[in-house]
């Protein structure tokens, strides 16, 4: 796998683990080209542990990595900050909203978590399908597999009943 | 040990070798002695607990991390008014209920959309939502005992609660709501955001109560009659 051109201190670098495994080394490779960009060209370079073909490593990017090349003109570097910081930032919510919730019946509420989080962060709209383009990056979420069934709430069937608080006449 | 000590090849030669001593089984999926039939594999954890993990307990919900959602008074109202026509006189709402669950959600969102145009895309995720508890909280917490027969006849397995129920039972997922909400670990900073949201359909649905809820419930045997012919 590509995680494997990586060495074990650039793992390190890594803040933000999803717990979920599916299609952890891309999301560890993109992690890594906000924190450890360098680090890999320099791996990369000097040997390493690559092993990997030729062309990818003329850039020092993987061609499975999320982002695209480094930009060669300094005018489009902003452009690729925010992108990488816009990936940081998607990880550190997948902190709070477990991917798998993306499947299930929390999902809608877990995506306007997901795109209230971005829209405070960034200070503006992030719409549903912009953060689901987002979220394809690093999962395939049809793949992805609800934790539904753990929860009792929706599994033991109890009768509907209303709480004794509204049937106490409150007083004029 | 292994925590507790740095990851050296020598400290792992110490581990293994304590394992051997103290006979743990390098694979914990294999039956061992009495606790074979335990589905917990941690050693550690002793006897007293070894029964824990079958009995699957409720967890206790902290109700100071529960959403708080202000019903309005006359909403309250039509809650426990639909509470007495099922409970104590016997009656059902007939189905299906026109506008139903999806329509409402559908019409508020539109209502929206006029107010902020393409911002409205987190309020179609939120009834989006509303919409998926609906269907999936219908059957298990939202029906009174006596109406899970007209269920099962009103709701075949392939058709959704909320193309059949109405505002009356979509009321009453507000009730379950916190609970429902609470499992999808929303944090407070958004969680305040949806109070909001929500507050503004309750609203809307309080400012359209006269065409959205029945006023008059059935006799069960009306329904199976008219339903019947």
């Amino acid at each position: 796998m590509l995680s494997s051109i990586c060495s074990p201190s650039v793992r390190s670098c890594v803040s933000a683990k999803p717990s979920h495994q599916l299609f952890q080394s891309e999301i560890f490779l993109s992690s890594c080209n906000l924190c450890c960009d360098q680090h890999i060209k320099t791996q990369m370079s000097s040997g390493g542990r690559a092993g990997k073909p030729k062309e990818e490593e003329q850039d020092g990017m993987s061609v499975h990595s999320p982002c695209k090349p480094p930009p060669s003109s300094a005018s489009s570097l902003p452009k690729e900050q925010s992108q990488v910081e816009l990936e940081m930032r998607l990880l550190e919510a997948l902190e709070i909203y477990p991917p798998m919730r993306l499947q299930g019946v929390h999902r809608h509420f877990v995506l306007y978590g997901l795109m209230e989080f971005l829209k405070r962060k960034f200070d503006r709209h992030f719409s549903s399908e912009e953060v689901l383009q987002l979220l394809d990056r690093f999962y395939n979420i049809e793949m992805l597999k609800t934790d539904d069934d753990e929860i009792d709430l929706l599994t033991q069937e109890e009768e509907f009943s209303l709480p004794q608080s509204y049937f106490v006449k409150e007083e004029p | 040990m292994d925590r507790l000590m740095k990851h050296t090849e020598e400290n792992m030669r110490k581990k293994h070798a304590l394992d051997e001593k103290h006979g743990i089984d390098k694979n914990p999926k294999a039956p061992r002695g009495p606790l074979a039939k335990s589905k917990s594999t941690n050693v550690s954890r002793g006897r007293k607990r070894r029964n824990e993990s079958v009995i699957k307990l409720k967890p206790a919900l902290d109700p100071d991390k529960l959403v708080s959602i202000q019903i309005p008074p006359t909403l309250k109202k039509q809650l426990v008014d639909d509470s007495e026509f099922i409970t104590h006189l016997g009656k059902l709402v007939k189905l299906p209920r026109s506008p139903n669950v999806k329509d409402i959600l559908k019409n508020y969102f539109d209502y929206r959309l006029k107010k902020c145009g393409s911002m409205a895309d987190s309020v179609e995720e939120i009834m989006k939502g509303l919409c998926s508890y609906f269907d999936k909280a219908l059957p298990v917490m939202l029906l009174y005992k006596t109406e899970r027969q007209q269920y099962q006849e009103a709701c075949p397995a392939n058709v959704f609660p909320s193309a059949i129920y109405g505002a009356e039972h979509l009321l009453r997922l507000f009730v379950k709501l916190p609970e429902l909400l609470f499992h999808a670990s929303i944090e407070e900073e958004t969680l305040i955001g949806l109070q909001a949201q929500l507050l503004d359909f309750l609203r809307f649905l309080q400012k359209n109560q006269s065409t959205f809820f029945l006023s008059t419930y059935h006799v069960a045997e009306d329904i199976k009659i008219s339903s019947n012919k």
